[in-house]
């Protein structure tokens, strides 16, 4: 008779950031069952408040260096995974931040909202945890299936509704092929820990390598790598926007923990890396140039920055590329970095087209901004920020962060592949100006038209969302160095030094 | 390794070939007489009563939703008991594991009756 596998308090301490997330989420819930209110900012604070919580102690527990195991090798809590405790509780608490406005208005302001926010959360974090197959798959459902609910929050909406099913059934598609890929895995090596998963290549390699690409396609599905790509626009288009904002920061960050760590710890042997690698230069390659090329024609903001977080993903593509090519910490923390700045700025933009949108109507379309620079100048000035950082301006953030990750890539012989990049973000620069051009330089046609720019419902929670964002983005752009410091403790825990 | 797989493969091929081959040989070789009787839908034999899509009431689907939910958190309760006995000597462990498992279970549960799901008049 085998023993139990011990799980004592030291293992719930360990994974106390996803823990305090899910149990506030219960509480949530419950509350609203038992003394529903009319105003859900209870539940608004609650979930800002654990969010905080969870964001501290990743916070502290990543500057005084905690590396430990849990649930048995289950579950690594080392400096990495603090770093995305850090960054996923600050993406999702700024899509919290931006939701009471646009919910309201929408007569869908339900506790709900935030306690599938909160769940969707804490499998995240044990997502970047996760040292072991089966681990990884719960958490990636855990984040999955909450996000599924959430794009058909507006129930009323058909867009909203339909948004949600095409992304419920390509994201089962994705899952499909990754519980494919864990199966092999685990049936080449006998194990389904990360660290032991290389013996498998060297005993049955066939079965190894099939079952790395498929869990591999089921990563490139989650962060929307082409040709992996097509439910992006439509499920970020249809969703309600801060669910988009949800969607392009924190759902989006979550799958590069996992894969980064699942590349470097399992697949990290050279025989595994000569197959990733070139797919991964071509699949950055192709994500950069089809993200930013459709990208040009939309009219659509919400499509738009659908395709260009596309586009962003093929940069991170590089950055991770560069990084394991070079074998250097230095390089992945440039990656965490420039996630770090997308989330600010990404988050931003989305909480502009929040602040404008109506009862009846959201205001997304390019055109709508026409004239914004005179009607609402500190509004305009916000969205010029994000749009310029997004474009790589200097000295915004997003300059840096792509910067770093170019100047690696370089480093590490990938001269081509940086060519492309820069091509393309030339490219890019295109259609965040056309945005700018629409707020600043663009006569309105129709007279009436500042109307659509009067605030409909107020939310002292967007504004400061708004006020930091921007602040932020400035501030990490032309004072980079506690970011990067952290970013690199993060890193050289997944990376030793040479 | 790889070769201890193939009678599977084999029997793959088999099975896929037997219901192709049956499907064109039943094109190939079966008479086709169609009359306008033949032709018709039918429902066990009896002549059509109505249309099959019917709307049905959306509380049905919510009752099929959790029932699905809390059915399948049962199937882990059977494991459980199974083994409950050879590990009384690891003492309380078992038990709170499953009273946290019932606990989150029942917290769901009570989030449904509050909310009225299981009004269905």
């Amino acid at each position: 008779m085998e023993s139990l596998i011990p799980v004592g308090l030291t293992d719930l301490q360990g994974v106390y950031p996803a823990l305090n997330l899910a149990v506030a989420g219960i509480v949530i819930l419950l509350l609203d069952a038992f003394f529903p209110m009319r105003s859900k900012l209870l539940s608004a604070w609650i979930t800002l408040i654990a969010l905080h919580l969870s964001f501290t102690c990743g916070l502290h527990r990543l500057t005084s260096g905690m590396d430990e195991t849990f649930f048995h090798g289950a579950v690594r809590m080392d400096p990495f995974t603090h770093a995305f405790t850090v960054i996923i509780c600050l993406a999702s608490t700024l899509a919290v931040l931006s939701a009471p406005k646009y919910l309201r208005l929408r007569d869908c302001h339900y506790a709900e909202y935030y306690a599938l926010i909160l769940f969707s959360v804490s499998g995240m974090l044990l997502f970047s945890a996760a040292e072991e197959l089966i681990m990884l798959f719960l958490a990636l459902e855990t984040m999955s299936i909450p996000v599924y609910c959430l794009v058909a929050f507006t129930r009323d909406n058909e867009y909203s509704t339909e948004a949600s099913m095409k992304y419920f059934v390509m994201g089962a598609f994705a899952t499909g092929f990754m519980v494919y890929g864990v199966a092999l895995l685990y049936g080449s090596a006998g194990s389904g820990y990360f660290a032991d998963l290389p013996r498998g290549a060297a005993s049955s390699p066939g079965l190894f390598y099939s079952g790395m690409t498929l869990v591999l396609i089921g990563f490139l599905f989650k962060i929307a790598a082409v040709p992996f790509n097509m439910w992006t626009p439509d499920a970020y288009e249809g969703a309600p926007t801060p669910v988009t904002t949800f969607m392009a920061e924190a759902v989006k960050a979550a799958p590069f923990s996992g894969m980064i760590k699942l590349l470097i710890v399992a697949f990290g042997f050279s025989q595994a890396v000569h197959l990733w690698m070139p797919a991964f230069i071509g699949i950055a390659i192709l994500t950069m140039v089809v993200g930013n090329m459709v990208a040009l024609v939309q009219t659509d903001m919400k499509r738009m920055l659908g395709y260009s977080s596309i586009a962003h993903s093929g940069y991170i593509l590089v950055g991770i590329v560069a990084s394991v090519k070079l074998n250097s910490s230095e390089a992945l923390a440039s990656v965490l970095y420039y996630l770090f700045i997308y989330v600010l700025m990404n988050a931003g933009a989305f909480g502009i087209l929040i602040l404008f949108s109506h009862k009846n109507k959201d205001t997304n379309a390019i055109d709508d901004l026409v004239g914004l620079g005179r009607e609402r100048p500190w509004a305009a000035a916000f969205m010029g920020i994000y749009t310029l950082s997004l474009t790589g301006i200097p000295p915004l953030g997003g300059f840096f962060g792509k910067f770093y990750i170019f100047s690696y890539a370089i480093k590490a012989g990938l001269t081509p592949l940086v060519i492309v990049a820069i091509l393309t973000s030339v490219m890019s620069a295109f259609y965040y100006l056309k945005i700018i051009v629409a707020m600043y330089f663009r006569e309105p046609s129709d007279p009436q038209h500042p109307a659509a720019f009067s605030y409909e419902g107020y939310s002292v929670f967007l504004i400061a969302m708004l006020c930091f964002t921007a602040f932020g983005v400035i501030y990490f752009g032309i004072f980079p160095k506690t970011p990067l410091t952290l970013a690199r403790l993060a890193a050289a825990s997944l990376i030793p030094a040479p | 390794m790889l070769s201890s797989y193939l009678p599977i493969l084999f029997q793959l091929v088999l099975a896929g070939g037997f219901a192709c081959a049956l499907l064109v040989l039943t094109h190939v070789l079966g008479p086709r007489r169609s009359t306008a009787v033949k032709l018709s839908p039918f429902e066990c034999g009896v002549d059509i009563l109505d249309e099959a899509h019917h709307r049905f009431s959306v509380k049905f689907y919510l009752v099929a939703m959790l029932f699905i939910l809390f059915d399948i958190e049962a199937i882990f309760f059977y494991p459980w008991a199974v083994i409950y006995r050879d590990f009384l000597s690891e003492g309380l462990f078992l038990l709170i594991e499953m009273g946290a498992f019932c606990g989150v279970l029942v917290a769901g549960f009570i989030y449904i009756w509050r909310k009225g799901v299981l009004e269905w008049a």
